[in-house]
């Protein structure tokens, strides 16, 4: 049940908040997408449309930092909701919840996916107070108590055997219609327009 | 400088002896003195040269003492079906990367905290709790795009490097490139490598590296054939966790690196839009994440 509140950590505005996160957890977890509607918000003005289509015609115009929910997503495209409506908006013109029109802060990233391996051990002070509300009730995980983790190879080779080969892998990517596309990195010279 | 000349010297002379088990102690020999001296300048030479190369041998097994610690720390998750899951569809976007053949393997580690990262040679790891918060299998590629894109590109091989500055290091890499790892001095390099790479996970590569992770993993993810935006989606739902679900709204706005990932990412919507209408593949997906107790 902790575990339902803090996976979809609901926005405190929400009216039915207790009502929500009831239903979240009951449930089931093909629908978790759909129902961890964080608060995104515009980050430009951009329009609202009738479908994922930029020639679709223009339910709503929306100012910069209206905060919208997600209903779901189809390619570039996200169908939300704002107060009034409900349509589709480039999903590339949404941030996630508050946008600060400030420059990047310089602060190193990690090596984490989530900008933070930091936050993953615990961290410094702001991953501290972060990483208490994701990491209750798990042990090991504070930089202290890695460095005096004692190395397990057992359980790496544990992990090993699962790995997958490539053959293994295409078969199965097959099966979900999944085909090889050629794609050139837009960020080496020479292979497509890095802009 | 002495000090080093010395520590080359004595830790030459111990390779030297322990690949010379036959060697006779008693029996000093003149020709065997000047040997071992001559490898010992060889060694410093090598050592003085700025661009020691972690070879692939080096870089599998400091990721793999990397590794090991990580799981000594948080244990792997029980579900099998989720960790060969995972593992196929890891190797299938690895496959696309531009080192296939590395030995690549997927790990999920049971926590509820949210991350993945990668350690040098081909490991990624997972939190259960990240791939519970994911919506579909191209949303879990992007994911696994960016880890196989730091591996790739060898990010936390190239910063193990650079902050190497312990002679012991460069030393110990030296020696294990030139005796595949057999010797002491090139154990003791690997464990000093291990170490370096620890705090590196700690502190954090480059934003230039993650930035660059997020493109190349983006287009890893669409040559695999799925929709790149499956990132995209990550990088916001991360980015609405952090105000959120931290309570601390202020302090976490002042640090939005998802959304700086975001605007990075979004000078590359031409090539993501073009393969946008890729498969999502959902149904898989939610059946292995719901399976899960």
């Amino acid at each position: 049940m902790f575990f339902c509140f803090r996976k979809f950590g609901l926005p405190v505005w929400h009216a039915g908040f207790a009502r929500a996160v009831l239903f979240a957890c009951i449930w089931p977890a093909f629908a978790l997408n759909a129902i961890a509607q964080e608060p995104l918000t515009t980050n430009r003005a951009t329009e609202m449309r009738s479908q994922p289509d930029d020639s679709a015609s223009s339910l709503q115009s929306l100012s910069p930092q209206t905060k919208v929910q997600l209903v779901e997503r189809k390619g570039a495209w996200s169908r939300v909701k704002t107060d009034s409506q409900t349509g589709w908006v480039r999903m590339m013109h949404l941030r996630g919840g508050i946008t600060l029109d400030e420059p990047a802060t310089t602060t190193g990233s990690s090596g984490g996916f989530l900008s933070g391996a930091n936050r993953f051990f615990g961290g410094n002070k702001q991953g501290n107070m972060r990483a208490q509300s994701a990491t209750l009730g798990v042990r090991g995980l504070s930089p202290e108590e890695l460095k005096s983790a004692s190395p397990n190879p057992q359980a790496l080779a544990t992990a090993k055997s699962f790995a997958s080969t490539k053959a293994d892998a295409e078969q199965f990517a097959k099966a979900a219609n999944l085909s090889s596309a050629k794609v050139n990195d837009p960020g080496v010279a020479g292979t497509g327009g890095a802009k | 400088m002495n000090r080093l000349i010395s520590r080359v010297l004595f830790a030459t002379l111990l390779v030297g002896s322990a690949i010379d088990a036959h060697a006779q102690f008693g029996n000093f020999n003149l020709n065997k003195l000047q040997d071992t001296l001559k490898k010992g300048s060889d060694v410093l030479k090598k050592t003085q040269d700025a661009n020691v190369e972690m070879t692939e041998a080096n870089e599998v097994e400091t990721g793999d003492g990397m590794a090991a610690t990580f799981l000594g720390a948080v244990p792997l998750h029980g579900d099998a079906t989720l960790q060969r899951y995972v593992n196929r569809v890891g190797r299938w976007v690895a496959s696309h990367s531009s080192r296939p053949d590395l030995k690549w393997s997927f790990a999920v580690l049971d926590t509820p905290t949210i991350n993945a990262f990668a350690v040098p040679g081909g490991t990624i790891f997972l939190s259960v709790g990240l791939v519970k918060r994911l919506g579909s299998e191209s949303e879990l590629a992007g994911v696994i795009g960016h880890e196989i894109a730091h591996v790739m590109q060898r990010h936390h091989v190239k910063a193990i490097q650079a902050s190497a500055k312990q002679d012991l290091l460069k030393m110990g890499l030296t020696e294990a490139a030139d005796r595949s790892g057999k010797s002491a001095l090139a154990k003791e390099g690997i464990k000093v490598a291990v170490s370096g790479g620890m705090d590196i996970m700690a502190k954090g590569l480059d934003k230039s590296d993650e930035f660059e992770a997020d493109r190349i993993g983006a287009v890893l993810a669409a040559r695999a054939g799925y929709d790149p935006y499956g990132l995209v989606v990550v990088l916001q739902m991360l980015a609405a966790l952090k105000t959120e679900e931290s309570g601390i709204s202020l302090l976490m706005s002042t640090h939005p690196t998802p959304n700086d990932r975001l605007t990075e990412l979004e000078k590359f919507s031409a090539t993501l839009d073009k393969y946008s209408s890729q498969p999502q593949v959902e149904d898989r997906f939610a059946k292995v994440v719901a399976a899960l107790k």
